[in-house]
């Protein structure tokens, strides 16, 4: 069967100095098909930030094959890097870091247009303005500048520009960790709708359970690089089986632990760190 | 203990001033901890800054109220009381562990600073003594360590221990789990829930997480634009809230919701400090709101152990 | 004090609002004071600056006992003072601007390409430019005059020698604190190749540091040139320049103090201006201090 998205057996190591080495990603699989949301759920150092760099092909993996609609990526014409550069964009976790302080928004929401090229700045702005009322705010904000906007109003203009290639994927790492409840609770339901109308699909990188449960069909759970649980978010996160997933949920739901629960969580997180 | 009574904080900006916070006013006694819970811009962590006196000319002063630790009076005192006081009777524990220590030296030199009053000889069984204390092992090893060889939860431990050095008998911890893995977070909450009891610590946690606030604390106080909406027993406030701004902020929250079915979200965001609206804070976003929330500020209700500032309430 | 602290980079808002709408005039008044003299200066000049005139030397300027005739006085060879630095004007000008461009445009193309690119380029380039950093340039100033004689080129040379590794090494920092931003990230995951980024992202966000370096490098610039001239190989005399007089007119601090005060002064408001406007300049490009309504 033909996944829109899929890796196989992706493996990423980083050399160290000293001739160390650090194992990021080992051998993982993955698939994820259209409108749908897969989550990935990881905490430091769980490989979930190398699994978007290496979709999102700002590093190469160390082995394992990315494919895209069945081809792989290695095997790309120049036409398909074009068209998987269009196809899988990106939302990352820092609103504050991730809009050019020096352009206005409807700059800033249709870099990719103008890096194409072919595209005249009234019909990039006209765009910009389209896209700027699909995430929920208002014509006037695209000759604002970055500076003039809360974080919550950042991350919506990062997702209009995620939307402005007309994706098939967005790779979103940790939309809402830097955001506060009540903000994040309406970039959540923003994504649902956007995914209701639009039919994309979310590779939703977090580590918090409640976002999995409100927003991901499927879920993947990663630890120091492997997939130690994946299924549906039901399974998952109603039976778990794996002692992290579980720690994970438990933590996350902040109930109190009994003593031999809480030394088994150390046991896991002090590997992690 | 610490008693906070009607503080009004003023920041400047250029020939203006704007404030920060209006008339708040809770206490926190010794061996209790409270939550103060608010988002970006509702001046919980101007509360905090202004407790250790850390809001001064030019990007702000305390223009009203009192600040009581122990009994005395922060507001007026000299500054070198004041060094005094923020060494031995106030512990902070800040958000970042990460940035809090200076990378350039060991950890246990870092904590050796924030105990003078120790004779020199005597530091460093101290030390290892506090470092052990906190679930750090081979604490004589250990605290010549340098920052970067611990992980966040360590770091957040140490800086805890350099919080704890002074032998403090308030504890400020600024959104102390935000920024660590959510599994180390369960361990530094029960740290600080052991420490609040073992040392009688009145502890004041700043948060804008409710479900941290409930499992740690005995009474909340909920701010919203720089004023306090309401405040009493954690239990009670949680699962019966009065004002609309508490209730909005449980139902926001993802937990306990049904898989990708929309959340209660509050329309709109909260309002900045140059922009503050006449009357209630929150009018503007309140789908309880009449006419006199946007023309007065609401009176403050006592109702039983609780406290809270609506005109329209809701219902219990 | 290290360049470093010179260009941290603090945002006062509230006193940048004010500043912006508050045009700096003092350095706008001194700079096209300094600009139009250093343009028209030879032909406002009230007499030919290289004249001499042996039996009108060393008379003070009028408000130190001279008269009318000769407003800022005379040197030594009763060379009118106020034509000399009016022609003076252009040729420190001409340095300023001269080497302040191009050493400019060398050192942020080199910190540019080693700060985004990294690797073994930037190993090199960084190599280079300690190097020069090393080197002691007035003695190469030497040796090219020795070879090729004096003239302004080889000023603006040698000053550009001196003075590109400064901006290589400080907007290199900026170059790599910048590329670590993510929206420079994000342009690479939209197919923006490094050209791109450099251009868009990573340029328009060391403009700051780059306007802080560039306004200082403008006094160093006259000033270095004035100690070339001390050495002899500065402006061949008999032409003036502001760093000439300045050297010139040493000797005469005790008889003739106007000789090396007056340059002294010109000198200073110029570098005080463009501080000033320079300043004022980075606030103004400044989104955050700026709306877009």
């Amino acid at each position: 069967m033909i996944h829109m998205l899929e890796t196989r057996k992706l493996t990423k190591t980083y050399r160290l100095r000293r001739g160390a080495e650090v194992q990021a990603l080992s051998a993982l699989d993955l698939m994820l098909d259209a409108g749908e949301t897969l989550g990935v759920v990881g905490e430091s150092g769980s490989g979930k930030t190398t699994l978007s760099r290496l979709l999102l092909g700002i590093e190469a993996p160390t082995s394992g094959q990315v494919l895209f609609r069945g081809t792989e990526r290695t095997q790309f014409e120049k036409a398909d890097h074009d068209s998987y550069i269009n196809a899988v964009s990106a939302v990352f976790q820092n609103p504050y870091s991730s809009l050019n302080p020096r352009r206005r928004l409807w700059d800033i929401i249709t870099e990719r247009q103008a890096i194409q090229g072919g595209v005249p700045r009234q019909a990039r702005r006209a765009r910009a303005v389209d896209l700027l009322q699909l995430v929920g705010l208002r014509a006037e904000f695209a000759d604002r500048f970055p500076h003039e906007l809360s974080g919550g109003q950042r991350q919506r203009v990062a997702i209009a520009r995620a939307l402005s290639q007309d994706p098939s994927v967005i790779v979103m790492d940790e939309p809402m960790s830097a955001l506060d409840v009540s903000v994040s609770a309406q970039i959540s339901n923003l994504l649902l709708e956007l995914q209701a109308q639009l039919g994309v699909s979310y590779l939703f990188i977090t580590h918090d359970m409640h976002q999995v449960r409100h927003l991901c069909h499927r879920v993947m759970v990663l630890l120091k690089g492997e997939c130690v649980e994946r299924g549906t978010t039901e399974t998952v996160l109603g039976s778990p089986r794996h002692p992290y997933t579980r720690g994970l949920i438990d933590a996350s739901e902040l109930r109190s632990l009994d003593a031999s629960e809480l030394r088994s969580l150390d046991v896991v997180s002090s590997t992690t760190q | 203990m610490l008693d906070v009574q009607g503080l009004e904080v003023d920041y400047f900006s250029g020939t203006s001033s704007v404030r920060a916070t209006r008339g708040v006013s809770f206490n926190v006694a010794a061996g209790t901890a409270t939550a103060l819970v608010g988002e970006s811009g509702s001046g919980k962590s101007t509360v905090a800054m202004a407790i250790m006196r850390m809001i001064r000319p030019p990007t702000g002063d305390v223009v009203g109220g009192r600040i009581l630790i122990d009994g005395t009076d922060v507001l007026s005192i000299s500054d070198r009381e004041m060094r005094e006081v923020l060494r031995n009777r106030i512990g902070f524990v800040p958000q970042d562990p990460t940035t809090a220590l200076d990378p350039l030296f060991p950890v246990g030199s870092q904590i050796a600073e924030a105990m003078p009053s120790v004779a020199r000889g005597e530091r460093t069984a101290k030390i290892v003594d506090l470092l052990s204390s906190l679930g750090i092992g081979d604490a004589d090893g250990r605290m010549r360590a340098y920052p970067h060889e611990f992980s966040g939860g360590m770091c957040q431990r140490v800086a805890i221990a350099i919080a704890l050095a002074g032998n403090p008998s308030v504890l400020i911890a600024d959104e102390p789990t935000t920024a660590l893995d959510v599994t180390t977070q369960v361990g530094i909450l029960r740290l600080l829930d052991e420490l609040r009891r073992e040392r009688q610590l009145a502890t004041l946690l700043i948060t804008h997480n409710v479900h941290v606030a409930r499992l740690l604390c005995q009474h909340v106080i909920v701010m919203y634009g720089g004023v306090v909406v309401e405040s009493g027993p954690v239990s009670e406030i949680m699962e019966d809230p009065r004002h609309p701004y508490t209730r909005a902020l449980m139902d926001s929250s993802a937990q306990g919701r049904r898989p990708r079915e929309p959340l209660h979200t509050i329309a709109g965001q909260p309002p900045t400090l140059g922009d503050m609206p006449i009357g209630c804070p929150f009018a503007p976003r309140c789908e309880r709101a009449h006419e006199v929330c946007r023309a007065e500020m609401p009176d403050t209700t006592v109702q039983g152990a609780r406290i809270f500032s609506c005109w329209n309430p809701e219902a219990s | 004090m290290a360049l470093v602290d010179l260009v941290s980079l603090r945002r006062p808002r509230a006193r940048a609002r004010r500043s912006v709408d508050r045009l700096p005039w003092f350095g706008i008044v001194v700079l096209s004071t300094f600009v139009l003299a250093g343009v028209f200066g030879p032909w406002m000049a009230p007499y030919p600056p290289n004249k001499i005139n042996l039996g009108q030397s060393l008379l003070p300027p009028f408000f130190a006992g001279g008269n009318a005739e000769h407003l800022l006085g005379t040197d030594q060879l009763g060379r009118d003072v106020l034509s000399r630095l009016l022609s003076g004007a252009q040729v420190s000008l001409l340095v300023a601007v001269g080497a302040v461009m191009l050493a400019g445009v060398l050192g942020t193309s080199v910190a540019l390409v080693a700060g985004y690119l990294g690797g073994r380029l930037d190993t090199i380039l960084t190599r280079i430019t300690d190097a020069s950093m090393a080197f002691p340039v007035l003695l190469l100033g030497i040796v090219i005059v020795a070879l090729y004689g004096t003239g302004i080129s080889v000023v603006i040379l040698v000053i550009v020698l001196g003075a590109w590794p400064q901006y290589a090494r400080v907007l290199r920092s900026e170059v790599i604190r910048v590329r670590g931003q993510a929206y420079v990230t994000m342009a690479t995951v939209l197919g923006g190749g490094a050209r791109w980024s450099m251009l868009r992202h990573v340029l328009p966000n060391i403009v700051p540091t780059f306007l802080v370096l560039a306004t200082l490098q403008v006094g160093l610039s006259i000033v270095a040139e004035g100690s070339m001239s001390f050495l002899g190989i500065g402006v061949p005399l008999p032409d003036a320049s502001w760093g000439n007089m300045l050297a010139d007119g040493r000797a005469f601090m005790r008889t003739a103090w106007w000789l090396a005060v007056l340059p002294g002064v010109a000198l200073s408001l110029t570098v005080v201006a463009a501080n000033v406007v320079g300043d004022w300049l980075r606030h103004f490009l400044d989104p955050s201090t700026r709306t877009g309504r």
